[in-house]
C-alpha cells in the first residue's frame, strides 16, 4: 500500500545499511580467515556477477517491457573496454571499471534509439543481431586477440564487487521507485496509452537500454578481471540466453526475484560445470515449463518486501 | 460572446491509408468551455479523427491549430503536454498496474524531477513524489475511486474502468479532453451518473469536450453542438435540434438501422 | 572465379535461406510467433538426412523425402507441446518459450550424439558443368534445381488446395476462418509441417554443399533466414523466396569483395537497416496497430 507520504523510513534505513555492512564483514572476515576457500570465493563471484546481469536485464525486460536478448553484447563491450585499458594501457583498475560501464551504456543508446521504432519480436532479433556483430566483430579485431581472446589480469575482489552490487541494486530500486519508474512501467503496459498520457515513451527506452548497459558492462569489467582470460565465444548468444533465464525464472517485472534466481541458478552452474549440455537441458526446460505453468515466474512482479510486509500485517 | 478563444480549429484534416481515404476535409472548431460531440455511424472515421487530432496518426492533408498553433505532426506525449488528454474506446489502463499509479503516472507530465534526483533521493524527489501523491489521490477523491486505490486496474468492474480512464486523463490537467465512446458498455444509471461526472469535472477544470458516442439520447442531451461524420466527411453540424432534424443525417443512421436490422 | 560464379553461388547459398525462410514466415503469417526453433529443425533435417544416406543407405531423393517426412512431425510435435497453450500469452512468454525450444533441441543432441561436425558423404563428386563459360559444381545445380521445385510445389499447395486455403483464410482472420468452419488448430498444425518439411530439405541440401553438419549450425543460418524473411516482408510468401535468394547473394558479394570474415555480420546489419527503414519488407503489408 502506497503511504500517506513519502519520506524516508530513518528505521529501515538503519537496519538496511546494518545487513549491507554485516554481509560484507562476515564475508570479508571468512576470505581473510581463509575459512572461504577457492571455491567458494569463485562461486561468491559467479553470484555477484550474475547478480549485476541479472538486475541490470530486468531493468530493459521486467520493468520496460523491452525484449531484449542481447545483453551478452554490452557484458563484451565492457569486458573488453576494461581489459584493453588495465592490460594494453596501464590504466587503474577503478578508472577501467567507469569506462567499461560508459562505453556498454554507449552502445545501450546505439541499440536503445532504434527501438524507438521496433517493437516486440522485431526488438528481440534486433538486439540478438547487436549481441552476435559485436562478438563477430571482436572475433576479427586482432588488438583485443581475435578468437584466441585476451589475458587479463586478475583485478576483481570480493569489496570491489560488492560494492559495485549494492550501488546497482540501489540504482535500480530508487530509479523504479519514483515518476521515471512508473513511466517505464507505463510503457511496459500499454506504449500508446503512455505516449498520450504524456510519457516520452523513447525517452524512457532509450534511458532504460543505457541504464541497463552501463551495469552490463560494470559486471563486464568484474567478470574480465576474475577469470584472466576473455574470448569472444564467452560473449554468444548463450550467454544472453542465460541471463534472459535469470529474469524470466525470477518474475518478470521484480528485482528481488531476478537477484534470486541469478543467484540460485549459479549455484547449480557451479555444480554442473562439468556437465555443460545437462546444464543447456535443464535451463531450457526451465524456461520452457516455468512460461508454460507458471508465467509469472518465482515473484510474479513482487518484491521480497512485499512479503514480508503483507506477513507483517497479518500477524 | 466574442472573447471566448478557439481552443481547436482543423481545415482540410484528411487521411489515407494505403488506398482508403478514411478521412476526408473535416473542418471543425472547438471554442473554450463548449462540449461539442462528434458522432456518426460505425466506420465514419471518428476514433481515426481523435488519433489525428492526439497525433497518433499524422495527417496526409490539411492542419490542426490548438490556441492558433499548428500542431499536425507533432508527437502524442507534447501534445498531452500541451493540454490535449484523451481517453480510449477499447479501455487502455495500464492494467497490471494499481489505480493510484495510473493517475501518478499521467500526473508526471507536470513533475519537475529528474531521473538524477530519483537515484540519489534528492530533496526534490520527496518533494515532488509527494505532491504528486496528494494531486492523485485528490482527484481519485473527485472521480469517486479513493477507495480502490491499492487496486490493481484489472481487477476494477468496468464502469469504474471507464472513470479510471477519465481520471488519468484529467491527472495530465488537460485544456482539451477527447472522449472516445466513455458510456459505451454501461447500463442508463452507469450513463447518468458518468454524464453527471463530465458536466462535473468540466466546471471545475475549465474544460473544453470534444465527445464521441453512440447513445444518441445523451448526445443531444449534454452537448452543445453536433459534428456528423459518414464515410470519413462532416455531413452536417450545428445543434442538436438542427442535427435531428437533418435529413443526410437521418439517412446515414437510417442505413445503418436497415444494416442492423438485415443483420 | 568469375562474376557468373559467384551469382550461381550466391543463389544456391540463397535458396537454402529462402527454404527456411519459407517456415518462418508461414508460421509468423498464422500464429505471429518468431519460431525460433525453426532453425534447429533444419539442423535436424541435416542429420536425419546424413543418417538415411549412410546408415539406411538410402538414394538422394528418397533421404530428402524420409527427411521432410520426419521433420515435419517434428515440427507439429513442437507447436502441439510447447506453443498451442501460449496461443494467447503475451509475445514475450511465446518467444521465450521458443527460444527454450530451440536450446533444449541443440543440447539433447549433443547430449545424444556428442557435439562433434560429422562430413556429408559426396554423392555427386567434384563433377562440374559449364554454364555460359563458368564451370560449376554438380551440386550447386542439384540445389537450386530442388529448391525450385520446392517452392513451385508450396506456391501450388498454398493457393490450390484445401490446406493452403485454410492456411490463408486462418492468417488473414482466425476468428472469421473458425466462424467459417475451418479447424484453426489443424491448419496451424498443417503449417507447421510444412514449414518443417522445407527445412528439413534445406538441412540435407545443406550438408551436401557445405558436407559439414553439428548440433548447432542451425542457429545462424536460422537467423539468417529469418533476416531474409524480415527482408521479403514478414508473412509474404514470395517476399521469403526473394529475401533469401537476395540475401544470399549479397553475402557472396561481400565474401567476393574480401571482407568475409564479417561476412555473418552482414545479415544483421540488413536487418537492422531494414527493421529500421522498410519495416514492412519488400512485399509485406503495411500493418498498423489498432488503437
Amino acid at each position: 500500500m502506497t503511504p500517506m507520504t513519502i519520506a524516508p523510513d530513518r528505521k529501515r534505513l538503519a537496519l538496511l545499511f546494518i545487513g549491507i555492512v554485516a554481509l560484507y564483514a562476515v564475508v570479508q572476515a571468512g576470505l581473510s580467515a581463509g575459512w572461504i576457500g577457492r571455491f567458494y570465493e569463485n562461486m561468491l563471484m559467479n553470484i555477484g556477477i550474475n547478480i549485476m546481469l541479472a538486475a541490470s536485464l530486468h531493468l530493459i525486460i521486467g520493468v520496460t517491457g523491452q525484449f531484449s536478448i542481447g545483453h551478452a553484447g554490452f557484458l563484451a563491450v565492457g569486458a573488453y573496454t576494461s581489459a584493453v585499458l588495465t592490460t594494453k594501457l596501464d590504466q587503474p583498475f577503478f578508472l577501467a571499471i567507469l569506462a567499461a560501464g560508459v562505453v556498454a551504456a554507449l552502445f545501450g543508446l546505439l541499440v536503445g534509439a532504434p527501438t524507438l521504432r521496433l517493437r516486440g519480436d522485431y526488438l528481440a532479433i534486433a538486439t540478438l543481431g547487436f549481441g552476435e556483430i559485436v562478438r563477430i566483430t571482436l572475433y576479427n579485431i586482432d588488438y583485443v586477440g581475435g578468437a584466441a581472446g585476451m589475458q587479463v589480469k586478475h583485478l576483481t575482489n570480493w569489496t570491489v564487487l560488492y560494492g559495485a552490487v549494492v550501488v546497482m541494486l540501489v540504482v535500480i530500486a530508487n530509479l523504479t521507485n519514483s515518476a521515471h519508474g512508473r513511466a517505464m512501467l507505463a510503457v511496459r503496459e500499454d506504449e500508446v496509452a503512455a505516449e498520450a498520457m504524456g510519457v516520452p515513451t523513447t525517452y524512457y527506452k532509450v534511458l532504460a537500454f543505457a541504464v541497463g548497459a552501463f551495469f552490463a558492462g560494470i559486471a563486464g569489467a568484474m567478470y574480465a578481471h576474475q577469470f584472466y582470460i576473455i574470448q569472444p565465444v564467452a560473449f554468444s548468444f548463450l550467454k544472453s540466453f542465460e541471463i534472459l533465464v535469470f529474469v524470466v525464472l525470477g518474475g518478470l517485472g521484480s528485482l528481488s526475484g531476478a537477484v534470486l534466481a541469478a543467484t540460485l541458478l549459479s549455484v547449480v552452474n557451479i555444480y554442473l560445470q562439468a556437465f555443460p549440455e545437462t546444464r543447456m537441458i535443464l535451463y531450457s526446460l526451465v524456461l520452457i515449463l516455468v512460461m508454460l505453468y507458471r508465467p509469472q515466474g518465482l515473484m510474479g512482479n513482487r518484491e521480497l518486501g512485499d512479503l514480508f510486509r503483507r506477513r507483517a500485517k497479518e500477524a | 460572446m466574442t472573447t471566448k478563444a478557439r481552443v481547436l480549429e482543423t481545415k482540410g484534416l484528411t487521411i489515407h491509408f494505403g488506398g482508403l481515404t478514411a478521412v476526408k476535409d473535416v473542418d471543425l472548431y472547438l471554442d473554450e468551455g463548449e462540449l461539442v460531440a462528434l458522432i456518426g455511424p460505425n466506420g465514419a472515421g471518428k476514433t481515426t479523427v481523435f488519433n489525428l487530432l492526439t497525433g497518433v496518426y499524422r495527417p496526409t492533408a490539411g492542419e490542426i491549430r490548438f490556441f492558433g498553433e499548428r500542431i499536425d505532426g507533432t508527437a502524442p506525449h507534447r501534445l498531452t503536454r500541451k493540454g490535449i488528454a484523451r481517453t480510449f474506446q477499447n479501455i487502455r489502463l495500464f492494467q497490471n498496474l494499481t489505480v493510484l499509479d495510473n493517475v501518478r503516472i499521467a500526473y508526471q507530465v507536470n513533475t519537475h524531477h529528474t531521473f538524477i534526483d530519483s537515484i540519489f533521493r534528492l530533496p526534490r524527489f520527496f518533494r515532488e513524489e509527494n505532491r504528486m501523491l496528494a494531486e492523485s489521490r485528490k482527484l481519485l477523491e473527485r472521480v469517486g475511486l479513493s477507495a480502490v486505490e491499492g487496486e490493481l486496474a484489472r481487477n476494477l468492474p468496468y464502469g469504474m474502468q471507464r472513470r479510471l480512464e477519465i481520471a488519468r486523463a484529467l491527472a495530465t490537467r488537460p485544456k482539451l479532453l477527447l472522449l472516445d465512446e466513455p458510456a459505451a458498455g454501461m447500463n442508463p444509471r452507469e450513463t447518468q451518473e458518468l454524464m453527471d461526472l463530465i458536466r462535473q469535472v468540466r466546471e471545475a477544470f475549465g474544460l473544453t469536450i470534444l465527445l464521441i458516442e453512440h447513445d444518441m439520447s445523451l448526445v443531444m442531451s449534454v452537448s452543445e453542438r453536433i459534428y456528423v461524420l459518414d464515410h470519413g466527411a462532416l455531413i452536417a453540424h450545428g445543434t442538436p435540434a438542427e442535427v435531428r432534424k437533418n435529413p443526410r443525417v437521418i439517412e446515414a443512421y437510417l442505413g445503418e438501422a436497415a444494416e442492423d436490422a438485415l443483420a | 572465379m568469375n562474376w557468373l560464379q559467384q551469382l550461381l553461388n550466391g543463389i544456391s547459398v540463397g535458396s537454402i535461406y529462402a527454404l527456411i525462410a519459407l517456415g518462418y514466415t508461414m508460421v509468423y503469417g498464422i500464429v505471429k510467433l518468431i519460431n525460433f526453433a525453426h532453425g534447429d529443425v533444419f539442423m535436424l533435417g541435416a542429420f536425419i538426412g546424413f543418417y538415411a544416406i549412410t546408415v539406411l543407405h538410402l538414394g538422394f531423393i528418397p533421404a530428402i523425402l524420409l527427411t521432410m517426412a520426419v521433420t515435419s512431425l517434428i515440427g507439429v510435435l513442437i507447436e502441439r507441446v510447447a506453443y498451442r497453450r501460449l496461443r494467447n500469452s503475451p509475445r514475450i512468454a511465446a518467444l521465450t518459450t521458443a527460444i527454450g525450444v530451440s536450446l533444449f533441441i541443440e543440447y539433447t543432441t549433443i547430449y545424444v550424439r556428442g557435439a562433434q561436425p560429422d562430413v556429408y558423404p559426396d554423392l555427386f563428386g567434384d563433377r562440374v558443368i559449364r554454364v555460359f563459360g563458368a564451370t560449376t559444381r554438380v551440386d550447386t545445380l542439384v540445389i537450386l534445381l530442388i529448391s525450385v521445385l520446392l517452392m513451385l510445389l508450396l506456391q501450388w499447395i498454398v493457393h490450390y488446395t484445401k490446406i493452403g486455403k485454410a492456411m490463408r483464410a486462418v492468417s488473414y482472420d482466425a476468428d472469421a476462418a473458425r466462424l467459417m468452419g475451418i479447424s484453426v488448430d489443424r491448419t496451424i498444425s498443417w503449417t507447421f509441417a510444412l514449414g518443417s518439411a522445407l527445412a528439413g530439405a534445406a538441412g540435407v541440401i545443406f550438408g551436401l554443399y557445405y558436407t559439414k553438419i553439428d548440433p548447432l549450425m542451425g542457429l545462424i543460418p536460422g537467423l539468417k533466414a529469418f533476416v531474409a524473411a524480415v527482408m521479403g516482408g514478414i508473412g509474404s510468401i514470395p517476399g521469403a523466396m526473394v529475401g533469401g535468394l537476395l540475401l544470399g547473394l549479397v553475402e557472396t558479394g561481400v565474401s567476393a569483395l574480401g571482407f568475409s570474415l564479417f561476412r555473418d555480420a552482414v545479415a544483421f546489419i540488413i536487418l537492422i537497416l531494414i527493421l529500421l527503414f522498410m519495416p514492412q519488407g519488400l512485399f509485406g503489408k503495411n500493418v498498423r496497430e489498432k488503437v
